[in-house]
């Protein structure tokens, strides 16, 4: 309980240091914030395209059609061989039959139009169902070197897209958020190169009254902090709305998008830039101190 | 005990601010450091507290070789003391008890611990009511007394003044080194530099003398007065 108000003793007192180079303290926590809400957007970004994927996946049958002479016993141990792979949820083996059925089920309103037909034209086939469009992609090449596989079809150009664009969110996100992450740091770092130097009278008095380095070292670190919170709480309202905003933009617009609102991806968001800035002003802080403050 | 054995302190290129001092302080003892500017009585002071090293020499505080100190046990050794800053530096935006509690909390002492332990320490000075002031609003008597009870209030081993009463009405130096006297009756042993003749004269107490980095004069109780003037002219 003592420790515990003594540590709120210190917070308030590097708040109070930060207020004291109040400039200084505006020009971090708006880099700091910018930094943050940079990298939210990203992740948000990411996440959203991540959904769509997914739920465009869902819908992804790979289709393999089987030649007219592939012996079935061939055709069942293909099956059970992309089974075997946990990846793969489902393969439905659909005959010529089955296939004719469907169709006819399919124009039940127009029977008419299959009169002429004295041949099954339809190609037997096998339907793969899995969450992972990036493994059926994969797969796709193999499967039509096969004897009895005559052709591979898969809707790939939303997926494969969509899986590109992913890739270029998660490099740009990368790279800018880390760009700015060490922008971020730095500019914390000379935040608190600025208070070492505003108190270094203070810290050797200090030294002098027996204080230990981790005495002397906790406010500078609890202030470090302090920038990081802030940086990150501005940076959740900025894209927790946006995260809202474009959610609903996204449903509105796209009918394959049946994804609601998750109000835990927003904790979880929180909790994300939360630590992070967390991360980043202690971690700025310890450098500038360890840098700045000798022993 | 404080043993200082044959030290010198030079610094760069060539101040020689101690040279060959040879000292020893039993625990409890009162002893007056007298010597004028440049004498190097806060040089002597700086080295028991490990804030500098003697250039050559050993300065030993209970049997303890200081220059055998590895850095993390040198924060040990300074909570054994309680220091009055010559120019006292008391934080000027913490209030007097702020100020006071601080020496508490650098020992670990937190909470209503370290509050009630300031309380006494102040009343100790008879500083009560001035506990909620900066010390940019009291008096200089006033602010040494919060130096003061700030250098007590964890009961160290050692107190060390550095000149506590200079520029002050002979009135308050009186009652000032009338507290240090009462410090000192607690069992810590007290070392005040000073160069108040009538501050010396008046205590009737050990006399270490410095010129020149050397001591010049070491004499027990009482039979200063006569010398003072040869020693600090
Ligand atoms: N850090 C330092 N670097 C160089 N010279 C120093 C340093 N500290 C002290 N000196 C020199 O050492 C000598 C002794 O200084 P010291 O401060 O110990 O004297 P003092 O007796 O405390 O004087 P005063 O009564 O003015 O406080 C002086 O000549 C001073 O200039
Ligand atoms: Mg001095």
């Amino acid at each position: 309980m003592a420790a515990l108000s003594y540590t709120a003793t210190l917070f308030t007192s590097a708040v109070v240091n930060a207020w004291r180079h109040r400039t200084m303290s505006v020009i971090t926590v708006l880099i700091v914030s910018l930094m943050m809400t940079t990298l939210g957007m990203f992740l948000v970004i990411e996440n959203e395209l991540s959904l769509m994927v997914a739920s465009v996946g869902k819908r992804v049958n790979l289709i393999i059609y089987l030649e007219d002479d592939a012996p079935p016993t061939d055709v069942l141990a293909l099956r059970e061989e992309l089974l075997a792979d946990s990846r793969v949820n489902t393969v439905e083996y659909i005959t010529k039959e089955e296939a004719l059925e469907r169709l006819r089920t399919y124009l039940e309103d127009d029977p008419d139009l299959l009169q002429p037909l004295l041949d099954n034209p339809l190609q037997a086939s096998l339907e793969v169902r899995s969450d992972d469009p990036d493994y059926l992609l994969t797969q796709v090449d193999y499967l039509a070197a096969k004897r009895i596989v005559e052709d591979v079809d898969l809707p790939q150009d939303l997926v494969e897209n969509l899986l590109q664009v992913i890739q270029i969110v998660r490099f740009l996100g990368f790279a800018l958020g880390g760009g700015l992450g060490l922008v971020a740091l730095f500019v914390i770092g000379s935040a608190i190169r600025l208070t070492v130097y505003a108190r270094r009278g203070e810290i050797e008095v200090l030294r002098l009254m027996g204080a230990s380095d981790h005495f002397i070292r906790l406010p500078f670190l609890l202030e470090g902090i302090f920038f990081g919170l802030v940086g990150a709480l501005v940076s959740f309202v900025l894209v927790g709305a946006s995260y809202i905003w474009v959610h609903e933009l996204l449903q509105q617009t796209l009918s394959f998008f049946p994804v609601s609102l998750d109000a835990t991806y927003i904790l979880r968001l929180f909790l994300t830039l939360t630590l992070f800035g967390i991360a980043i002003g202690s971690l700025g802080s310890y450098l500038s101190v360890r840098r700045f403050l000798t022993i | 005990m404080i043993v200082l054995r044959n030290v010198s302190k030079v610094f760069d290129p060539h101040i020689t601010a101690l040279d060959d001092v040879t000292l020893s302080i039993p625990q409890g003892d009162f002893i007056f450091l007298v010597g004028h500017n440049g004498a190097g009585k806060t040089t002597l002071l700086s080295l028991l507290v490990r804030a500098d090293q003697a250039t050559s020499g050993v300065v030993l505080i209970g049997g303890q070789d200081l220059a055998l100190l590895k850095g993390s046990e040198i924060p040990l050794l300074r909570r054994r003391f309680g220091i009055v800053f010559q120019d006292l530096k008391l934080f000027p935006s913490k209030t007097v008890a702020e100020n006071v509690e601080l020496a508490m909390q650098v020992q670990g002492c937190t909470g209503k611990r370290a509050r009630s332990r300031a309380a006494e320490a102040l009343a100790l000075v008879g500083l009560e009511h001035r506990a909620t002031f900066l010390p940019g609003n009291i008096s200089g008597g006033e602010r040494r007394k919060a130096a003061i009870a700030r250098a007590i209030v964890h009961q160290p081993e050692i107190f060390i003044a550095d000149e506590p009463t200079a520029s002050l009405s002979p009135e308050v130096s009186w009652e000032i080194t009338s507290l240090l006297m009462q410090i000192n009756q607690l069992g810590i042993t007290t070392i005040v530099s000073t160069h108040d003749r009538d501050v010396v004269d008046g205590f009737s107490r050990r006399v270490v003398a410095l010129d020149g980095g050397r001591i010049v004069r070491d004499v027990q109780v009482g039979k200063f007065q006569e010398n003072f003037s040869n020693a600090t002219a």
